[in-house]
């Protein structure tokens, strides 16, 4: 073999010969016509095959050159760790869905997604579309034999026959034999605890796309990631306040309602309640004005309950402290308004007073006191006006005069002429009971500590958890308390408007509660839409009387549940520590307020 | 000699190639375990899946209370004051009544009373 490298003898340079000599040459004998060593064309060859030996050399001297280094590098090193995984030993283990599953705070499954078959057709290559339409409606008795066949002869080149078959189906339908039918696996969504969260959870459409709720809200989590969602609600206390809350509406005769659990100290939604509900298994099947989310997107005139608020704007502002007191003797007449109480006492009250009376001439005149501006402030501070950065796409957005002019104070003051959400409230309650920090509420569990923003200084906060649970002993909130839990709340009855006024038989009415009141840890809300009276109640409809016993039950429920260790009211301490001196006519004729 | 070299060089080809193709028959069937095992994973995986979504179904809470009030009619809801701290719960009575009930309780005891105290103990964080 001949090297790349080996010398070659040069051919001798070409001698003028006369042609009678080349006769004696052998090859020019044999080849008379072959081109000669002393030829230009055959050197030329030999160049060629020479450079490209010598190429074809480099590039293999090149290959297993970087064969050997790279022998080096693994050999000496290469560390361990970096080192690949077999490529052929595949090992599948994890089991993958479009969808994440979503769980709740505990880990119960509220949302998965189950793998099934589909039953499909291309009519074009059925070789008898009207016998596979009989045979295929023998299998599938709900299916109508007219449709199937309309559906086997259209011109479509694929129709879904069945979007949810069972193992025994499919069995079935390939003992048929029908050739242009085809299995599609799919995955269905499958929501097992039914409607108890039904607005949280939204729904999907037949191909997994989500529509409402989280499913809507978060479908880009749930399409990314297999790790299952966990979500801040707990099955058992959704479960309470959906049963509470459906029995009151049942009872009241309401039109509807909306039930919050949140923890005042995370900010966190526990329960979410909106009612008439719907399956999310089959969102079809009911109303389309039961999807409707009261607890989030509906917006409302909330009432007294803002008394809350604005009682903690005044205290926090320095306009007013728990022993001043407004001269609430006649109504305010504000242009065509008439500002009066519903149980008007005609007198000077304290606030403390005008709290447990709920006074609205009171309220106003403090909201007076602080002015329009520093109002508005106070509410946009507390999240009152903008929607709630929540992770469903159903929040509402409140709705609150343009211009915030001095009679918009005093009808804020007690909850008129500014509309927001169950939340806004439920979240704003939190904020003044908890410490007076306001914590964004969310659906989703926190592992850890939000940052929250403070609202009032923690005296004003412990002042608002004293006059809540005054409230709840000597006023409106009696039918809340559940003795050991220290709750403390207030009522709240709101006029619905009806295009120009206000229509006083169609009312909503609430009550908010937070217990324990030495510590709080829930805040309980309760909104009933158009409640009616009843026998028992004396035909009142109004939040002490209607929303005050289903709160109370779900209080006495989840706090079992929860493990809150009850507490001794009547000990002199507790007793000591939230007294609020009231004079005496308040107290005897505390009892009949509402 | 060289006969004898010529043969021990094919013996050990012969060798080589049979154990050759013979680890690689091994790993194809191993290889092909390794799939019906990770396929019988999967199906195990699908069926705990839907069965953890059956339980989560047979677990409603609402559907649990049917049973409960069908089949536990003497069962209450809890009240309250059931309600105990851990600390409020006595130690049990000493076996030997000879001893002192000090010797028995261990030294990590809170000074806990010795008598069920009803759920009236307060706790105040005030």
């Amino acid at each position: 073999m001949i090297g790349p490298f080996r010398k070659t003898r040069r051919p001798k340079p070409p001698e003028f010969s006369p042609r009678g000599r080349m006769t004696h040459d052998r090859r020019c004998a044999v080849l008379p016509h072959v081109p000669t060593r002393t030829d230009g064309t055959f050197r030329r060859a030999i160049e060629t095959g020479r450079s490209r030996l010598l190429i074809t050399g480099a590039v293999m001297a090149f290959a297993f050159a970087a064969v050997g280094v790279r022998l080096v590098d693994l050999g000496a090193f290469a560390s361990p760790a970096t080192q690949a995984e077999t490529t052929h030993a595949v090992t599948e283990t994890a089991m993958a869905t479009d969808r994440a599953t979503i769980v709740d705070r505990n880990g119960v499954i509220v949302a998965t997604s189950l793998t099934t078959t589909a039953l499909a057709a291309r009519p074009d290559r059925l070789l008898d579309p009207v016998q596979a339409a009989r045979r295929l409606a023998r299998v599938f008795p709900e299916l109508d034999v007219a449709d199937l066949e309309a559906k086997l002869t259209s011109d479509s080149p694929f129709v879904y026959i069945h979007r949810k078959l069972t193992p025994k189906m499919e069995m079935a339908v390939m003992q048929l034999g029908i050739p242009g039918l085809e299995f599609e696996r799919a995955e269905s969504r499958v929501y097992p605890q039914g409607r108890l969260m039904a607005h949280v959870l939204g729904f999907t459409d037949i191909d997994g796309r989500g529509l409402a709720g989280i499913e809507q809200g978060l479908e880009t989590r749930l399409k990314e990631s297999d790790e299952p969602l966990r979500l801040s609600l707990d099955v058992r206390f959704q479960h309470v306040a959906h049963q509470e809350l459906a029995a009151a509406i049942e009872t009241y005769d309401a039109i509807g309602g909306a039930a919050l659990v949140m923890d005042a100290r995370t900010g966190e939604v526990l329960s979410l309640v909106s009612l008439p509900d719907f399956d999310p298994n089959k969102p079809a099947a009911s109303p389309d004005v039961n999807r409707f989310n009261r607890a989030t997107f509906g917006t409302y005139e909330l009432g007294s309950t803002f008394k809350i608020f604005n009682t903690a704007m005044a205290l926090e502002s320095g306009a007013a402290t728990l022993s001043d007191g407004y001269d609430a003797t006649n109504p305010i007449q504000v242009g065509r308004f008439l500002i009066r109480d519903y149980h008007g006492k005609g007198r000077y009250l304290t606030v403390p007073e005008i709290f447990v009376y709920s006074s609205n001439i009171g309220s106003a005149k403090m909201a007076l006191d602080v002015g329009p501006p520093a109002q508005k402030a106070f509410m946009g501070a507390l999240g009152m006006l903008q929607p709630i950065a929540l992770e469903i796409p159903e929040t509402g957005r409140p709705q609150f005069p343009e211009t915030w002019r001095p009679v918009n104070t005093m009808t804020v003051s007690y909850g008129h002429g500014l509309s927001v959400t169950p939340l806004h409230l439920a979240s704003g309650v939190a904020s003044m009971v908890n410490g007076g920090i306001l914590f964004p509420p969310t659906l989703l569990a926190r592992d850890e500590m939000p940052i929250g923003r403070r609202i009032v200084s923690e005296p004003v906060s412990f002042d608002m958890r004293r006059l809540l649970r005054l409230n709840a002993v000597a006023g409106s909130g009696k039918r809340a308390l559940v003795p050991g839990y220290m709750v403390g709340g207030k009522t709240g009855t709101a006029d619905k408007p009806n295009g120009s006024g206000y229509n006083r038989r169609s009312r909503i009415s609430s009550f908010v509660a937070s217990f324990p009141m030495n510590d709080p840890r829930y805040v309980v809300y309760v909104v009933l839409d158009e409640p009616q009276g009843t026998k028992e109640t004396f035909g009142f409809a109004t939040g002490g009387w209607v929303a005050a016993p289903a709160v109370a039950a779900i209080i006495e429920r989840i706090g079992a549940i929860a493990g809150i260790q009850p507490v001794e009211e009547d000990a002199p301490e507790l007793q000591h520590a939230f007294a609020i001196e009231l004079p005496e006519e308040t107290k005897r004729l505390a009892s009949l307020q509402q | 000699m060289r006969a004898l070299i010529i043969a021990v060089w094919v013996v050990m080809v012969g060798v080589t190639g049979y154990a050759l193709f013979h680890i690689t028959f091994q790993v194809e069937a191993l290889e092909g375990q390794l799939a019906e095992l990770n396929r019988q994973i999967r199906e195990e995986q699908e069926r705990i899946h839907n069965l953890k979504a059956e339980w989560s179904y047979n677990s409603r809470p609402d559907w649990i209370e049917t049973l409960g009030e069908e089949y536990m009619p003497d069962m209450n809801r809890m009240h309250p004051a059931q309600v105990l701290r851990i600390q409020d719960i006595p130690f049990r009575r000493p076996e030997n009544e000879g001893l002192p009930a000090s010797v028995e309780t261990p030294a990590t005891t809170p000074k806990a009373p010795a008598e069920a105290v009803p759920a009236t103990l307060m706790r105040t964080s005030q």
